[in-house]
């Protein structure tokens, strides 16, 4: 791919020019310089004492010494902050925490256990850090107009058949902006030097990287979006997310390897701009990774422009489309089926074992059937493309074995994986229930075979075949009883096949099943 | 015979507009990611501050010296999820991070904070019989708690859905006045005031859809009280914001008095929110407001929306239909 620096040049100039003309360039340069100058100049105190309530309200045998103290209050009601009973010739005090003036008073002259904390020390990034987020954060209008605007006004078109290639076309836009953030950076750090804010160190070198690597994602998102509107509901969305994400995971490697944590793009670059490392090795490292990561994004970008769509039945097509529906339905049905076990493992087991399954399986028959709406809405032929369509009649015959046959697999035991972990037996037990809810009600049990069968059999099957369906319902449905979930994904898959793609006669055997269970566990 | 012969005429066309203004809805992107967006971010939030939480539990590591370690002691210890190390210097196993606590009998090395300190420091002094302790019974929160919490983020997704509803109802009309395809839909030879029960149903069917899964998934994780009167409320309050936003739209287009049509609807729709809060009594009967008014089975709310929809259908017939 062809770069020439003055085509690239001009296109950046002109992508500037365009936006900061007139008074909307006025409104965002104020902007730019309202929240950098303060950033940069205003002086920043730590607190010195840590929060203290102003009045410590407390009950029960209060000790003479304690009510003595300023701010202690014997309350009127049955709260208080502090709770004192006797157990023998001790005393207990219950509350969230005792404090330290308090600690004192009950002690008296000769405390029995002296305590003594030590912080853990965390590198945190300093206020220049601050500087390398504003600027990347007052980009969001350039980067969404940059290709969406050009779009809507017909002059991406006329760029594009001008002697530029498309490598300068998207490079000469990520300048023009990472250009403008870089020199509203280094405008910041420079008051900040010269305020005694902060000393000129290793630092200035990732501090324009930032927003360098926030533009070049900006303009990989926007890269298909028709206007300003559309660009600016996916970087509004996507950039805040890109900084606060890679910035925390850099700073969580920052204690497991400070080099490790400054190669993580953006994220990096971000933490090494506020100081958060000493020398140079950190700031180096963190300014090479996003200028690598700025490259293959700009590269990715410039490849995929006003390129021609691919064929829509090649099979890698239909394959990654197979594979972006399996994960979304498996978020859909693992959600809420298995969020409430997190309870138990964060250290409320009570309120695990107290949530009841059937709202978990509801709502994933629910998330799934959604998919299927969508889906529905967006095709032309909303119910074939959901394989509802008219069954041979000898397919209903089979759809009776199939129910039979469901009903005993049901009962086959030893199908599902042992020695797993406390959490994921468990979650192993909610996964089984939801296969075929009958416990959870009938209207339930119907929601939920229903929307399995319409995304699996009816969707994925038409769309990756019995095999990739197959392998989706055993990742989604039955992931720690894979062979329990093969022979269902066999059985039904097997039906919708020799139905000719239609899902009702599966859908028909799920139904009988789940009324015939029903009508067992009723009687 | 004509007037049946044309209400006939009219349901079907009623039926047929919705499914098409439904679909040509669920295919514009920018409408599914804006409502499944606030679901998934409130829910997946959730779900991952728990997880994570979950991932960085540890069982804290309290070092002791073999004077105090006493069996009673170390099962102490192991019963509130305390690993217990016996070691000759307990202070050197805090310096070097080995363990989360450490005491000699005197002193309570501690790193950090949080409950597991005073429970710690109740064991300790326990065992040292000083004077006082703190308790070790840190109560956590129980099922109550959560389905507050639950009710909280439904109210919280209602409000968000409310703010949709309008910009939904009063936004169909504007952008097809622009577009003209209201303008082809008005020269239909079906009664004017079926264009406003269409937009009312597929507007409303649509984000009632999302906003009862946003119900359902916060009965899934928190729990809910009643998830039924919740599923009630929300229905009405997606109707009713749609129907404001078809009340306020009159004349306007996308690029002319939108602006102020919004405005009003936003108002109108935030003045029902107050309305819930201020009087509780009233708010239940009315959609939105009964969201935020206090326990209801949801019945009276779905009452309110369906004069609040025939209202809004007068005046859309009367005013944004008319020729």
């Amino acid at each position: 791919m062809r770069l020439r620096p003055s085509r690239i040049i001009a296109i950046a100039r002109r992508d500037v020019a365009q936006t900061i003309q007139g008074r909307r360039g006025l409104t965002l340069n104020a902007i730019t310089a309202l929240l950098l100058i303060p950033a940069a100049s205003i002086p920043i105190t730590p607190p010195t004492q840590p929060f203290e309530p102003q009045s410590i309200v407390v009950i029960g045998d209060v000790p003479d010494e304690v009510l003595a103290l300023d701010g202690v209050v014997r309350a009127s009601t049955d709260y208080g902050h502090l709770v004192f009973d006797r157990d023998g010739d001790s005393r207990v005090v219950m509350g969230p925490s005792i404090p330290p003036q308090v600690r004192r008073a009950l002690d008296g002259d000769s405390p029995a256990l002296t305590i003594v904390r030590t912080t853990p020390t965390f590198p945190i990034p300093g206020r220049t850090a601050l500087l390398a987020l504003i600027s990347a954060s007052v980009l969001t209008g350039g980067i969404s107009e940059s290709i969406g605007g050009e779009r809507s006004r017909k002059t991406l078109q006329v760029l594009l058949a001008a002697a530029i290639t498309r490598g300068e076309l998207i490079v000469g836009k990520w300048l023009a902006w990472s250009g403008y953030a870089a020199i509203a950076a280094y405008f910041a750090a420079t008051i900040a030097i010269l305020t005694g804010r902060a000393d000129i160190g290793w630092w200035l070198l990732p501090l324009p990287m930032v927003a360098a690597g926030t533009v070049a994602t900006g303009l990989y998102l926007v890269r298909h979006t028709s206007d300003v509107v559309s660009g600016a509901a996916v970087s509004l969305r996507v950039l805040p997310a890109l900084l606060t994400i890679t910035g925390l995971v850099s700073w969580y490697f920052a204690d497991i390897s400070p080099i490790a944590a400054a190669a993580l793009p953006v994220g990096g670059a971000l933490l090494a701009s506020g100081s958060t490392w000493p020398g140079a090795t950190a700031a180096v490292v963190s300014t090479l990774s996003t200028m690598l990561f700025c490259a293959l994004l700009l590269w990715r970008t410039a490849s995929d422009l006003e390129q021609p769509a691919r064929p829509a039945h090649s099979w890698i097509q239909r394959l990654r489309e197979s594979a972006g529906v399996t994960l979304v339905a498996a978020l859909c049905w693992w959600m809420p089926i298995t969020a409430p076990l997190l309870w138990g493992a964060a250290g409320n087991q009570g309120l695990t074992d107290r949530l009841p399954t059937t709202p978990g399986i509801v709502a994933a028959a629910l998330a799934l059937l959604a998919m299927s709406g969508l889906r529905m809405g967006r095709v032309s032929d909303p119910l074939p493309s959901m394989g509802i369509k008219r069954a041979p009649l000898w397919s209903w015959a089979l759809a009776v074995v199939s129910a039979v046959v469901l009903v005993v697999a049901m009962h086959i035991p030893g199908l599902s994986l042992g020695g797993l972990p406390d959490l994921l037996t468990s979650a192993q037990g909610r996964l089984h229930a939801a296969v075929q809810p009958t416990a959870a009600g009938l209207a339930a049990a119907l929601l939920a075979v229903t929307a399995q069968e319409l995304v699996f059999r009816g969707w994925l099957q038409r769309l990756g075949g019995p095999l990739v369906a197959a392998v989706a319902f055993v990742l989604v449905i039955t992931p720690l009883e894979p062979l329990y979930g093969a022979m269902l994904a066999g059985l039904f898959g097997g039906l919708t096949y020799l139905s000719k793609g239609s899902v009702l006669p599966s859908l028909a055997a799920r139904w009988l099943a789940t009324l015939a269970v029903w009508a067992w566990l009723a009687a | 015979m004509t007037s049946l012969g044309q209400l006939g005429r009219d349901l079907r066309a009623v039926v047929l507009l919705t499914t098409a203004l439904f679909r040509r809805l669920s295919r514009e992107g920018i409408v599914v990611r804006s409502l499944t967006f606030p679901i998934g971010l409130v829910i997946g939030t959730l779900v991952l501050t728990i997880g994570v939480v979950a991932y960085i539990r540890f069982t804290p590591v309290v070092a002791l010296t073999p004077e105090l370690a006493t069996a009673a002691l170390i099962a102490e210890l192991e019963e509130n999820e305390f690993r217990p190390l016996i070691t000759e210097t307990p202070q050197a196993a805090v310096d070097d991070n080995e363990a989360w606590a450490a005491t000699d009998g005197e002193t309570l090395w501690l790193r950090g904070g949080g409950p597991q300190t005073l429970v710690v420091e109740a064991l300790i002094r326990e065992r040292i019989n000083a004077p006082w302790r703190p308790n070790t019974q840190v109560p956590k929160p129980d099922l109550s708690a959560a389905t507050a919490m639950g009710r909280n983020i439904v109210v919280l997704l209602g409000v968000l859905f409310s703010l949709y509803g309008v910009v939904f109802g009063a936004g169909m009309v504007a952008r097809d006045r622009d577009d003209f395809t209201f303008e082809v839909e008005l020269s239909l030879g079906v009664s004017r005031w079926v264009h406003g029960v269409v937009r009312i149903l597929a507007g409303s069917s649509i984000l009632a859809a999302f906003l009862c899964l946003g119900v359902a998934l916060c009965a899934a994780i928190l729990g809910l009280d009643d998830p039924a009167s919740m599923v009630r409320h929300a229905i009405a309050c997606a109707t009713g914001a749609t129907c404001i936003g078809l009340l306020a739209i009159g004349r306007s287009g996308i690029q002319s008095g939108f602006t102020g049509a919004l405005a009003l609807g936003m108002s109108l729709a935030t003045g029902c929110f107050a309305l819930g809060a201020a009087v509780p009594a009233l708010g239940q009967w009315v959609p939105m407001a009964s969201l935020v008014a206090g326990e209801s089975s949801g019945w009276q709310a779905l009452a309110g929306t369906v004069v609040l929809a025939f209202a809004a259908l007068v005046v859309f017939t009367r005013r944004s239909a008319a020729v």
